[in-house]
């Protein structure tokens, strides 16, 4: 879903601000990247940018991928019907380019993907962020690869939409006070443990609420309404589950 | 208030304590090494209270040695390309979450690099899942015979610096004012106060302690109230 969540706006860092702002707690720049981190990915909500790339398969067939590739969404060969005779297949092209933007319906923002340009091609994954084609006849061939990379503020920290700073800030300022009990600060203090309470369920609440998107999109509804069930599935003794 | 008159209060405090007795002896430079050790008493035991706020007792060394280059004490703990920077720094106050440093970085502060107190921690940096190539410092808290204790700092890059700058509450705080050669003992006393009204009392009430339990004079019991 998070494929369709409306772009993240925030730095990572807005979120030790935060804590800072509710909570009082001062610590480290690093302490709190390595910590929140933990957080972010708990939350599990990756923002990602859709990319992508032109190359031409080289003659061993393994191609090699950008560095900031986290998922990739498909790999096509892709001059089939709108080919362009003279381009460089070098690396991504300016979207820009109107030669370009003829040959992709790929989209600039927001707009719903059904597939990418060309003709889907086999690969497998390799190591050290490559792939390599199987299909034998792309040798040669110019290849367009739509991948994802995590959306990045300036200090190369993931983005966050203001339910994520939240949730990070309260679960960072929870991770804190744990740390503290069990170095055994303030044990005497009974109301630290009162603390503990408050501060656990205030960040199991804001990280909830932080896994669902801020805001649902028509496309986002319709793929929950499009939850493929059968009208008689119960049975006796099954369990049944939602699976998109 | 100054260590002088930190002192002079103590003093003062005891002899009209005991009403004007004024048979006891006690060395003035001993109380004034104790007014140090009272602070970092009082940091330690606030890990109980929490009542302190670290940032009133930082002080500022920024006149430590140049960084020299050498490898972390264990060869082979930190795979990095750059060696470790070094340098000694004073003696820190005992934190029970070894929050002593403030700051540890760049004399233009625009890095507060993170700190390590302990092996076991330090050897596991390269695990770090975000920050395991920014740069870290290990304090290793065994002093020297200066009571100066050694930074290691790692990961620096190929562009590093050749001084820090070290926010801290050290442990012996006038020592620190010494060191430089220009502090004498009629400057003000490095602690906010509030923490000198409370050095005052406690030493007040342990000397005043003290002389109940040793120095009391003897005296004739001629069933009058000597007070």
């Amino acid at each position: 879903m998070e494929k369709l969540a409306k772009k993240r706006h925030l730095p990572f860092l807005t979120s030790k601000v935060k804590m800072q702002q509710l909570y009082g707690i001062d610590m480290n720049e690093d302490d709190f990247i390595e910590t929140a981190y933990d957080v972010w990915r708990s939350i599990g909500n990756i923002a990602t940018k859709l990319e992508r790339y032109f190359v031409t398969v080289p003659g061993d067939f393994i191609v090699e991928l950008p560095a900031a590739m986290e998922f990739i969404d498909s790999v096509t060969v892709v001059n089939e019907k709108n080919v362009i005779d003279s381009f460089d297949s070098g690396g991504a092209k300016d979207r820009n380019i109107a030669a370009y933007q003829e040959r992709s319906n790929l989209p600039t923002i927001n707009q719903s993907i059904t597939m990418s340009q060309g003709k889907a091609i086999n690969y497998i994954t390799m190591s050290k962020n490559s792939i390599k084609v199987t299909s034998a006849d792309a040798l040669g061939r110019d290849l367009l690869i739509v991948y994802r990379t995590i959306d990045l503020d300036g200090d190369s920290l993931p983005m966050l939409n203001d339910k994520e700073v939240e949730a990070i800030a309260a679960e960072v300022a929870k991770r804190n006070l744990v740390k503290k009990i069990f170095q055994g600060i303030g044990l005497k203090d009974k109301s630290y443990l009162t603390l503990l309470q408050y501060i656990t369920g205030e960040a199991n609440r804001l990280i909830t609420a932080a896994k669902i998107d801020e805001n649902l999109t028509d496309d986002a509804i319709d793929k929950i309404l499009d939850i493929q069930t059968s009208w008689d599935r119960k049975q006796f003794n099954k369990r049944f589950n939602l699976t998109f | 208030m100054t260590l002088d008159e930190m002192v002079s209060a103590i003093r003062s405090n005891v002899g009209t304590g005991l009403k004007e007795v004024g048979n006891y002896v006690y060395s003035l430079e001993q109380i004034k090494d104790e007014i140090s050790n009272t602070r970092s008493l009082m940091i330690m035991q606030d890990s109980e209270k929490g009542i302190l706020n670290r940032e009133y007792f930082a002080q500022k060394i920024t006149n430590l040695n140049e960084l020299t280059t050498g490898i972390f004490p264990e060869e082979g703990l930190i795979e990095s390309n750059s060696p470790a920077l070094i340098t000694k720094i004073p003696k820190l106050a005992m934190t029970k979450d070894n929050s002593a440093i403030l700051y540890l970085g760049p004399k233009d502060m625009s890095l507060n690099i993170k700190t390590y107190y302990s092996y076991n921690d330090v050897r596991m940096h390269k695990y770090c899942r975000t920050i395991k190539n920014r740069p870290f410092a290990f304090i290793d808290n065994a002093h020297d015979d200066n009571g100066d204790i050694t930074v290691y700092i790692a990961n620096t890059g190929p562009a590093s610096f050749r001084y820090i700058t070290v926010r801290a509450i050290v442990d012996d705080p006038v020592k620190l004012l010494q060191s430089d050669g220009y502090y004498v003992d009629s400057e003000e006393f490095p602690a906010p106060l509030a923490i000198q009204a409370l050095i005052v009392d406690l030493l007040t009430q342990k000397y005043i302690g003290y002389f109940k339990a040793t120095l009391r004079p003897n005296e004739f019991n001629d069933q009058t109230d000597k007070m």
